[in-house]
């Protein structure tokens, strides 16, 4: 089966609304890559992170479906809104959802919480002096 | 025992066993075929075990499978699918314009500056694993 139809027009819409919900709550950037890790995986996660347009407010969410890999590597400007455990904490539902197969509804859920847990504080008043 | 006493329990007495008596008396209704109409045939054993048992099972089993045939379905897919994966897919990844996402762009890891050393500022990623 060629790699396109693994994700119907209808998942990619799915990944592609999760992912732009996620950066307009958090206001940072989001990036999932679906496919074969090259070498070590966490590695290769941060190597693919640092190829982002902006790496500091990047998150990078890396799915291997043959090995059954998840990372999820977060800039620095990041893990100032999303620490490690809320990390992990999205990385476990997604990791429920894809060990039934389940990859759109894993990496959408996933990707909302990261967003969710990154949310950007409500700004008042800054127009005024 | 004083009268009123054993007026009250006979009352109590009257009371529970009167609709006790008409019940025991009351005679089973026999229904009985009207005259004139034709004696119907007695259903078999086996007719009353289909209808009354099989037209359940039957409906039961029928919506067990509409319920299960999609993730079923889904699920070789997904088999299928992995068995055969061999091209990335990216969301959003890099190449994207900003404020629009790349309409799963097939990038190639292999076509990046892999070797490349990090963004010192990088190194100071977080994140998380996990494996299943």
């Amino acid at each position: 089966m060629p790699a396109g139809e693994f994700f119907t027009p209808t998942d990619r819409q799915l990944i592609e609304r999760a992912i732009r919900n996620a950066e307009s709550v958090s206001g940072f950037d989001f990036s999932v890559f679906v496919g074969a890790s090259a070498g070590e995986p966490r590695r290769f996660a941060e190597q693919l992170h640092a190829q982002l347009d902006d790496p500091v407010h990047g998150v990078l969410v890396l799915v291997d479906p043959v090995t059954r890999v998840l990372e999820i590597v977060t800039g620095s400007a990041v893990r100032r809104s999303l620490d490690d455990g809320e990390v992990g904490l999205a990385a476990l539902s997604m990791q429920t959802a894809f060990a039934v197969g389940d990859f759109v509804s894993g990496i959408t859920t996933g990707v909302q919480q990261l967003g969710e847990h990154a949310r950007r504080p409500q700004m008042l008043h800054t127009d005024t002096p | 025992m004083t009268p009123r006493t054993a007026a009250r329990r006979a009352a109590r007495a009257t009371a529970v066993a009167a609709p006790l008596a008409l019940c025991l008396a009351a005679a089973p209704a026999v229904a009985d075929t009207p005259v004139g109409w034709e004696q119907g045939e007695a259903p078999s054993a086996l007719t009353v075990v289909l209808l009354l048992g099989g037209i359940p099972l039957a409906l039961m089993a029928l919506i067990t499978v509409a319920v299960m045939a999609p993730s079923l379905v889904r699920g070789d897919r997904r088999q299928r699918g992995v068995a055969s994966w061999t091209e990335p897919q990216w969301f959003g990844g890099p190449h994207s314009h900003s404020g629009a996402l790349a309409s799963a762009e097939s990038v190639h890891p292999r076509q990046l500056e892999v070797g490349r050393q990090p963004n010192p500022l990088s190194r100071e990623a977080g994140g998380a694993s996990a494996r299943w």
